[in-house]
C-alpha cells in the first residue's frame, strides 16, 4: 500500500471554526506567509521520507485551506517534490474552465516530469457559491468538462466543443501531458459518481466518509467496472484519512485533543446548507451523502477509519484494517492537526516507522 | 423547401425529405432545401450523384448556396462544390463518413476554396475517431467541432446545439472562431 501526504495549507493561527464564509478581518498576511511555509516544509519532508504521493486540493473562502487554486501549489511542488508524485485532488471540475483545467494539468505533468496525479472532484455544496453556479448542475457540469479535460490532451488536431454547458470554437492545448492519460481519479462515495467513474476508466476516490460507507461503494465501482469490462486493480482505489502519529498513543491523543471536533464546510452555513440539499446535489444516496460528514467524537472517527491516530504500531494496525477492508492501494494521510514540531515529527514517525511495512502489504 | 434567407442545400443520410429538428430550426434563418436522394445513393458514383444535385439546385433558380451533408452524403456534398466552385459558399459535414480514397477526388477536394465544418458527436460508436483528422488533412479550410451527448444524429440529438454552431459558421465562415454574442450579466439599455 502507498500513501500520500494531504496538506490542506490550513490557516496556522486561531479563528472561528464554524463560519463560512469566513470574513477578511480575521486574517493576517504574517499568518497566511508562515502557513504556506508550513504546508511547503511538511510536503518536502513527507518526500524526504518516502512517502509516495503529495497531495493538495481547492477550497475557497476558509481558513481550513489557503489553497484556492491547488494547481498554484502543485506547480510549487514541482519545484521542492523531487520524488513523490504530485496529485491534485483536485480542482473542483464544475465551477472551472474545463479547457483551463487541462491546460494546467498539463504544466503540472510536464513540470513534474510525469508524475501528476489528476483528480476530478465536484467538490463541497459551499464551493458552488463561490464562482456562482448553480449546484443543481454540478453533475451535468461535471461529467461534460471530464470529456472535454480529456479531448484536450487527447485530440491532435484543433477543435472545436459545443456543449451543454460548455463552448468553444477552437482548442489546441500546448503544452500536453508527459503521461498519457496521467492517472485519474474521482470522487465515488454517491452511487451516481461510481458509476460515472467505472464507465469511464476513471479511479476511485473516498474522502470524509466512513470505512463501512466507502466499503459499500468501492463495492459498486468494482461491480461498475466489471460490468464495463475492466477490473479494478488497488492502484485505482484511494481512501482519505485524517492522522497524527507520536511516539506513543498516550502523547498522539494528548495532541488530538486541542483539536476542535470537524464541521463541515457545508455545514457551517444554515442558509447554504439547506439550499444545496434543496437544489438535488447529493443524488439518490442523500442519507448516505449528508450523514457522512456529520460531526463525531475522536474515538469514534477512529473506529469508523476516518482518523489515524496513535504510536507507529497502532497507526499501522488502524492503516492496515483500512487496506483490508476496502483494497485500497493508496491510502491519502492528511494532516490530522497543526501543531509545529509535533506535526513535523507526526510526519517523519509515519514515514520512517510505519510506510515501510505498509509498502509490503 | 422551408424558410427564408441564404439558401442551405440540407442532403439527409437516409435520403428522404422529412426534415429533423435541427433543419427545422435552422429555416428560422435559413431557406433549407432538401432534395431526395435515389435509392442507390450509397452504391451510385459521389460524383454522379452531385451532378444531379446540382442540375437540380440550377433548375430551382438558385445560383449561390451552402450544402448540408450528412453521414454518406457528406462525399456527395463535397463533389458539389468541386463541380460548382462558383456557386457554393461552405459546406457543412455531419458525422460523415471517412473521406474516399480517390486520388482525383483527393487531389480537387484540397483545391476547395470553401471553408468546411465537419460535426462529430461525443457518444457515437460508429464513426472512428479520427474521422475529422481525416478531413483537416485534406482539406484547405477545415474545422471540427465536437457535439456533446450527441451519437449519429445530431440534429436530432442536440437540434439546437446543431442548429447554432451551423447557423454561425455558414453566416461567418471561418470567423466563427471569434465570439460575437454579448456575455453581459445584464445588458441594460442605454439611459
Amino acid at each position: 500500500m502507498k500513501a500520500s501526504l494531504f496538506c490542506s495549507a490550513k490557516y496556522v493561527a486561531p479563528v472561528p471554526d464554524d463560519v463560512w464564509p469566513l470574513p477578511g478581518t480575521y486574517y493576517s498576511p504574517d499568518v497566511a506567509v508562515r502557513s504556506m511555509q508550513t504546508t511547503i516544509d511538511q510536503f518536502r519532508l513527507a518526500d524526504e521520507y518516502g512517502f509516495d504521493w503529495v497531495t493538495c486540493a481547492e477550497h475557497h473562502f476558509s481558513p481550513m485551506s489557503l489553497t484556492p487554486n491547488p494547481m498554484v501549489m502543485a506547480g510549487a511542488l514541482c519545484q521542492v517534490v523531487r520524488r513523490a508524485k504530485i496529485a491534485v485532488l483536485g480542482p473542483t471540475i464544475p465551477i472551472l474552465n474545463p479547457v483551463r483545467v487541462a491546460e494546467e494539468f498539463a504544466m503540472i505533468d510536464v513540470m513534474s516530469n510525469g508524475r501528476l496525479v489528476a483528480g476530478f472532484m465536484r467538490g463541497t455544496g459551499n464551493e458552488y457559491v463561490t464562482y456562482n453556479i448553480n449546484p443543481s448542475e454540478s453533475r451535468e457540469r461535471f461529467a461534460e468538462a471530464v470529456d472535454l479535460i480529456r479531448r484536450c490532451w487527447t485530440e491532435l488536431e484543433p477543435f472545436g466543443w459545443e456543449g451543454k454547458y460548455y463552448q468553444n470554437r477552437t482548442v489546441s492545448i500546448w503544452p500536453r501531458p508527459v503521461q498519457n492519460p496521467p492517472p485519474m481519479f474521482m470522487s465515488t462515495s454517491s452511487p451516481e459518481a461510481a458509476e460515472f467513474a467505472a464507465r469511464n476508466g476513471i479511479g476511485a476516490g473516498f474522502a470524509f466518509t466512513t470505512v463501512p460507507l466507502a466499503k459499500k461503494a468501492v463495492t459498486h465501482y468494482r461491480e461498475c467496472a466489471h460490468a464495463a469490462g475492466w477490473e479494478p486493480t488497488p492502484d485505482n482505489v484511494i481512501y482519505r484519512a485524517a492522522f497524527h502519529v507520536a511516539e506513543t498513543d498516550e502523547q498522539a491523543f494528548a495532541d488530538m485533543a486541542t483539536l476542535p471536533p470537524r464541521v463541515s464546510l457545508t455545514n457551517k452555513n444554515k442558509a447554504l446548507s439547506e439550499a444545496v440539499t434543496k437544489s438535488g446535489y447529493f443524488g439518490s444516496d442523500f442519507a448516505g451523502q449528508t450523514t457522512r460528514n456529520a460531526t463525531r467524537a475522536l474515538a469514534e472517527r477512529i473506529e469508523l477509519g476516518q482518523i489515524v491516530v496513535g504510536s507507529p504500531e497502532t497507526a499501522l494496525k488502524q492503516v492496515r484494517r483500512i487496506h483490508d477492508e476496502l483494497g485500497a492501494g493508496i491510502i491519502d494521510l492528511v494532516v490530522g492537526v497543526q501543531l509545529g514540531e509535533r506535526t513535523m515529527r507526526s510526519i517523519e514517525l509515519l514515514g520512517s516507522k510505519v510506510l515501510p511495512r505498509m509498502h509490503e502489504f | 423547401m422551408d424558410g427564408k434567407g441564404h439558401p442551405i442545400i440540407y442532403l439527409h443520410e437516409d435520403g428522404g425529405l422529412q426534415p429533423s429538428p435541427g433543419h427545422e430550426l435552422l429555416a428560422q434563418t435559413f431557406r433549407v432545401i432538401t432534395l431526395e436522394l435515389p435509392e442507390n445513393r450509397r452504391s451510385a458514383s459521389s460524383e454522379d450523384l452531385a451532378r444531379n444535385l446540382n442540375a437540380a439546385v440550377t433548375a430551382l433558380g438558385i445560383e449561390r448556396y451552402s450544402i448540408v451533408g450528412t453521414s454518406f452524403a457528406a462525399t456527395a456534398a463535397l463533389w458539389m462544390a468541386i463541380l460548382r466552385p462558383e456557386s457554393v459558399e461552405a459546406i457543412v459535414l455531419s458525422v460523415p463518413a471517412a473521406p474516399p480514397r480517390d486520388e482525383s477526388f483527393e487531389k480537387r477536394a484540397a483545391e476547395l476554396p470553401q471553408p468546411v465544418l465537419v460535426l462529430l458527436g461525443t457518444d457515437d460508436k460508429v464513426t472512428p475517431p479520427e474521422c475529422g483528422r481525416l478531413y483537416c488533412e485534406l482539406l484547405r479550410s477545415c474545422h471540427v467541432v465536437f457535439v456533446y451527448g450527441a451519437a449519429q444524429a445530431i440534429d436530432t440529438d442536440r437540434p439546437e446545439a446543431f442548429a447554432s454552431v451551423v447557423g454561425d459558421f455558414l453566416t461567418r465562415k471561418e470567423q466563427f472562431v471569434v465570439r460575437d454574442t454579448s456575455a453581459l450579466v445584464h445588458p441594460e439599455r442605454s439611459r
